[in-house]
This record gives C-alpha cells, sequence and structure tokens, in this order.
C-alpha cells in the first residue's frame, strides 16, 4: 500500500515536471511567433518615431527648428539677429540685446502654443556666450533670455513644474561663434 | 483500492491542468491584446503629418514661395498620400490638413491651403471623432514676417477605436 502510494507520488510529480516543460516551450514558442509576427508588421521599428517631439524629447523638433532658423535671420532694427549676437560678447550682451528685446519678445509672445496639454508653456530664446569650456565642463555664463523668462536655474527637460522645477521640450540650438543660442518651449 | 487512489490523482491533477489552462489562455489573450490592442495612435500621426507639412513648405526658416500662391496643392508639392489603402477603407482618404497663413505684422490672412478630407477639420470632440493637432509657426521670407497655423487631423476611427 504504502510503495503503491509512494509509486502514484512520483507518477504525478512526474506529469507536474513534464507539463511545466511542455508550458514553458510552448510560452517561448509563442513569445518567438508574436515577435516574429510584432516585427513583420513593423510594430518594434523605429518606436522612437512614434514619439517625434511632443514631450518626449527635448531635442530635435522640426518646429522649433525652423522658427530658430527664421528668428535668426530676421532683421531687427537694420540688422539680422544672427549678426547681432555673433558680434556681442557675454560683457556687452545686455547693451545689445536691450535695443532689439522688444521687437523678439513680441515675435515669440505672439506665436502661440496650441497644444492643450503644454498650454502654460511659452516660448523662451536663450544665447549664451563662451557655453562650452572645455577646461570646466561645468562653467557657463548667464544665458541672456528673451520671451518666457527662466524662472529658476535648474530646468528640468519634459518634467512637470510640480517640484518647483521648470520643464522645457522642444528644444532647438545652434551654436554661432562664441554663442549657444537655444529656443526652447518653457513651462 | 488501487482503482480509487488513481482517482484521486486524476482529480489533483485535473485541477492543476485547469489552472495551468487559465494561465496560458490568459498569456495569450494578454499578447493579443498587447499587440492589438487599443493603441490609438492617431494623436502621433497627426504629429508628425504636422511636422512633415513644415519640412515640406519651409526651408531654412524661410517658406517657400509658392506656399504663398492661391493654387497651391499641398499632395503634389509635398509627395503626400492621404488615402487609406487597407481593406477597411480602400482607398478613402483618412488624413487632413489645413496651412494658414498670416502676415505677422497686420494679422492678414495670405492664403489658405487645405487638403484631404476637409470634413476632418472641424476637430469635434469625441473617442469616435478624428484627432486634431493644431501648432502655430513663425517664418520669414526676404524682409516679409508669417505666422503659419497648421491644422493637421487623421480619421481611421473606426480602425483605432472599438
Amino acid at each position: 500500500m504504502k510503495k503503491q502510494n509512494k509509486k502514484a507520488t512520483i507518477g504525478t510529480t512526474t506529469t507536474w515536471v513534464v507539463a511545466t516543460i511542455i508550458i514553458f516551450f510552448l510560452m517561448i514558442i509563442f513569445i518567438y511567433i508574436s515577435f516574429t509576427w510584432g516585427n513583420a508588421e513593423g510594430l518594434f521599428e523605429g518606436s522612437n518615431k512614434l514619439e517625434p517631439n511632443r514631450g518626449f524629447s527635448e531635442y530635435h523638433s522640426t518646429l522649433s527648428e525652423q522658427m530658430l532658423l527664421a528668428l535668426l535671420k530676421t532683421d531687427f532694427k537694420g540688422k539680422l539677429l544672427k549678426d547681432i549676437i555673433e558680434e556681442g560678447s557675454d560683457e556687452t550682451k545686455g547693451e545689445n540685446f536691450k535695443p532689439i528685446k522688444k521687437d523678439v519678445n513680441y515675435i515669440l509672445e505672439h506665436v502661440k502654443i496650441l497644444n492643450d496639454e503644454y498650454e502654460n508653456y511659452g516660448w523662451s530664446l536663450f544665447i549664451t556666450y563662451n557655453a562650452v569650456d572645455f577646461k570646466d565642463k561645468f562653467f557657463a555664463n548667464t544665458p541672456y533670455s528673451f520671451g518666457k523668462p527662466k524662472i529658476f536655474d535648474l530646468i528640468i527637460p519634459n518634467r512637470a513644474s510640480a517640484n518647483n522645477q521648470q520643464s522645457s521640450r522642444d528644444c532647438s540650438l545652434v551654436y554661432l561663434k562664441n554663442s549657444e543660442v537655444k529656443l526652447c518651449q518653457l513651462d | 483500492m488501487k482503482l480509487h487512489n488513481k482517482k484521486a490523482d486524476e482529480k489533483i491533477l485535473s485541477i492543476y491542468l485547469f489552472v495551468i489552462y487559465i494561465f496560458v489562455t490568459l498569456g495569450i489573450v494578454a499578447g493579443v491584446l498587447l499587440f492589438n490592442g487599443p493603441n490609438d495612435v492617431r494623436g502621433y500621426e497627426s504629429v508628425i503629418l504636422s511636422d512633415k507639412i513644415i519640412d515640406c513648405i519651409t526651408d531654412q526658416g524661410e517658406i517657400k514661395l509658392n506656399a504663398l500662391e492661391k493654387n497651391f496643392n499641398l499632395l503634389t508639392e509635398c509627395k503626400f498620400d492621404f488615402t487609406d489603402n487597407t481593406q477597411k477603407y480602400n482607398g478613402e482618404e483618412q488624413y487632413s490638413a489645413r496651412i494658414k497663413i498670416y502676415n505677422f505684422k497686420t494679422n492678414e490672412l495670405k492664403n489658405t491651403i487645405e487638403a484631404g478630407r476637409i470634413d476632418f477639420l472641424n476637430c469635434l470632440e469625441g473617442k469616435k471623432q478624428p484627432v486634431c493637432f493644431t501648432q502655430e509657426l513663425y517664418v520669414i521670407n526676404g524682409p516679409n514676417q508669417y505666422l503659419l497655423e497648421i491644422l493637421t487631423a487623421t480619421g481611421k476611427v473606426g480602425k483605432n477605436t472599438k
């Protein structure tokens, strides 16, 4: 009787083990088929393409890229913004940009951000002279800004402003001689 | 006695098997839902279309001159195909775009370009409605400044909503 019971237990355990192995392999086969099928349908390729630039990536936006280039080519008081920036320096920035500040602000404030999700955002243009110092990576001059002001020193890309941090999105960046010019949507 | 033991074993085994069957079924259902579930990407499609339009009608921050002409054809100029050739729509247009070009200083409407299903551009609220996306852009052309208002809409309601 005892021996028979033992046999039955061994039999049951063997069945369980075999069943588990079969199920494991079945799962592997199903996952493989799903993955192959998904690949054929193009579900996995270029998943980043589904996140073109809205709220996911701080950089690379066709909108801000074209707008930044348009701003740099705009004539302010007889001079292109690009030339005004290139002729300036960190010491003279305040003096150089003061006469055009109102006009640049007018443009940035009149281009609305119509996405409901980002209704509090506004366009902001930063100009930083000698932005990259290779001896000391963390050194940077204070940027001169147009449009929506930068409230906090720390700007966290794509974060809600809940923690007293100003978030930015849809940025584009160009380097002109000794300056870094960045156009962003700021919260 | 032997027969009785065998019966008991079968009982345990069948419960176990049922549990396994449920797990496997849930796994398959979850897998299918993951791939064919409510992944409504029409919002992204509208955003991508809007970006493609900007890419097409502007160059280095300047609007292309022909975009200011009344007879500008967005579909041919930008090589867009707004038709959906899947079985569900059978070549029916499922996208739409409207570009309004304003003089930045005077706010005067210089041109309106429309393409695709114009009825989608009503942008009504609701799950069973096309998904719209609007953005504004500042561009120039020589000394002239323009404001572009780009509205794009993606239909494919039947395909994306259940």
